[in-house]
């Protein structure tokens, strides 16, 4: 069987040929349910309590190939990364994780596969297609439509995702309970800037690994030392140590952000983070001694999922184009 | 201080002959030399008080307790008591879940007394939004701040409130027709000196060292749903 073709664009850029595999529009994942959470650090009611909170929306599309999934974000002020992805059978599904917590405007999941696993539609018996030299399987189906990506490059989130200068550490010497947190581990400043003229607020959907993750922790150490009776001058009693301690964290994946300034008349990929989960754990100790003493105890709504650093935070490439081809 | 407890010649409280002070002269000691008053002259089988609680109502003690300890190892204390009417006597020991009051009461009659701190008192010691303040209870108005609860299975349920004047717990007296715990003596004190009989001082407003809150604390005793008593609780300490 005959195979080949090969078409080049202005640019002598090869768009088809029976090498390349173009990606073509198999349709958008169906939205199902979604949580959201972490508009303030889980457990905790004071100081600095206050994230940017998050919403994660789970999709699904059936495909025998591997889809590439595009975000076209319905609230471009957001912050949006797909976090997981994963298949049951031909059953793939999609967490996308959206900055805020209102479940209000969720994005779209534009999806995109090979030629091959495109279904035939019916009764479509005439177009183009490409095949590879083996002569059965396609590269290029013109019955259905293909990617065309607009724009695209590399985006790397900044490593401190926390809006507090500086990550934040742990520090002793508080007042025994002190427990008012001093960081602030909101993101909303935290992001790198790629111009590009490509993308507006309008259309322009992406597709960007989430890969980079982050764990940032504050810890206070309060104490307080008291004696139980003093006998001419000496604590006959002993000194009763008072002891706390008072643990903030928030793990972070990363996310992007798709921006347009119209007195610039350019767009922007934004690479930035988005919280995803919180916690707070607390505890106090001196004696347990019902009425005749006090109490002293502990409290945690979570442990951090590894030690506070951030990790797998490389050049990511982006690409994004135009959602309206689709619709 | 006991008539119930067993072995109850071996709690030494404040004002006994032979409480602790009965071992040092007036002078002051170094660390070496009250050692060797500790290992020498101080009886081994002795518990000393470090903190006292009588527990009031209706102008009469109902339990007396305290805390002690044994010179050769601070660290370690007993936490005893028992009703004057000799019913039963009461050891506390820990019990961990709550996230603040992590101990139990255990009586001599087999029942345990559970506690649980309360959404206000959580969110006063460590900033907590976990809990609740007991608002299926009937809780009198004028009660600002509700600490804990407490029960024992199939029995009595208690109330414990933060205790700000004198006048509050004659409020909350009137508003379940009950009589106040205090006798003439405690008045005084609730009027003039009200923070001297504290379980303990917290940072309970966040307002940091040298605005404490001192813990005075009563309970509303619940059988059957219904209020049947006021407790008050008044601790004493070492030359107080």
């Amino acid at each position: 069987m005959a195979y080949g073709f090969e078409a080049k664009n202005d640019s002598g850029n090869i768009i088809i040929n029976d090498t390349i595999e173009n990606l073509h529009f198999i349709g958008k994942a169906s939205r199902g349910s979604s949580s959201a959470g972490h508009g303030t650090i889980s457990g905790y009611s004071g100081s600095n309590s206050t994230l940017d909170g998050r919403c994660i929306w789970t999709y699904t599309i059936t495909s025998t190939g591997t889809p590439v999934a595009f975000i076209k974000p319905a609230d471009y002020d957001r912050w949006h990364a797909i976090i997981k992805q994963s298949v049951s059978g031909t059953t793939w599904t999609f967490e996308v994780m959206i900055s805020d917590t209102a479940t209000e405007n969720p994005p779209e999941l534009y999806c995109f596969v090979n030629a091959d696993d495109i279904p035939v539609p019916s009764g479509e018996n005439y177009g183009m297609l490409v095949f590879k030299s083996d002569g059965t399987s396609k590269t290029f189906d013109s019955r259905r439509q293909p990617l065309a990506i607009t724009g695209g490059d590399n985006a790397i989130p900044p490593e401190d995702p926390t809006n507090s200068s500086g990550t934040p550490g742990t520090s002793t010497g508080h007042a025994w309970n002190y427990a008012t947190n001093d960081h602030d581990f909101r993101s909303s400043n935290q992001y790198t800037v790629v111009p590009d003229s490509s993308i507006n607020t309008s259309n322009t959907m992406f597709s960007c690994p989430s890969i980079a993750q982050a764990v940032y922790k504050r810890q206070m150490h309060g104490h307080k030392s008291s004696c139980g009776c003093w006998i001419w001058n000496w604590c006959a009693c002993g000194y009763q140590d008072h002891d706390s301690t008072a643990i903030w964290w928030v793990m972070y994946r990363s996310a992007f952000r798709l921006r347009y300034d119209s007195v610039a008349e350019t767009g922007y990929f934004d690479a930035g983070w988005t919280g995803y989960a919180s916690g707070y754990q607390f505890s106090s100790s001196w004696e347990s001694g019902g009425w005749f003493g006090g109490g002293g105890g502990s409290y945690s709504s979570g442990t951090m999922p590894y030690t506070a650093k951030t990790i797998n935070r490389l050049d990511n490439a982006y690409i994004v184009a135009d959602s309206s081809r689709y619709d | 201080m006991f008539n119930y407890i067993t072995n109850k010649e071996n709690y030494i409280s404040f004002m006994d002959d032979n409480y602790i002070d009965s071992y040092y002269e007036q002078r002051d000691y170094t660390e070496e030399e009250s050692k060797v008053v500790v290992d020498t002259v101080i009886p081994d089988n002795h518990w000393y008080t470090i903190q006292k609680v009588k527990v009031y109502v209706n102008g009469l003690i109902e339990v007396i307790g305290a805390r002690f300890f044994q010179p050769k190892d601070y660290n370690i204390s007993k936490h005893i008591g028992e009703f004057i009417d000799g019913s039963v006597t009461i050891e506390f020991r820990e019990k961990k879940g709550d996230p603040i009051l992590q101990w139990e009461g255990v009586l001599s009659n087999g029942k345990i007394i559970n506690y649980e701190s309360s959404k206000t008192l959580r969110e006063g010691v460590g900033r907590l939004v976990t809990g609740s303040d007991f608002d299926e209870y009937d809780k009198a108005p004028v009660v600002n701040k509700w600490l804990a609860r407490s029960w024992i299975e199939d029995g009595e349920e208690e109330l414990f409130f933060l205790v700000e004047s004198r006048e509050m717990l004659d409020d909350v007296a009137t508003y379940y027709s009950l009589p106040v715990p205090y006798d003439d003596g405690l008045k005084t004190i609730l009027d003039n000196d009200l923070q001297s009989i504290r379980l303990k001082s917290v940072d309970l407003n966040h307002e940091g060292e040298g605005n404490f809150v001192a813990i005075v604390v009563a309970g509303i005793v619940f059988e059957d749903n219904a209020a049947t008593k006021i407790r008050l609780y008044k601790t004493s300490r070492w030359a107080e």
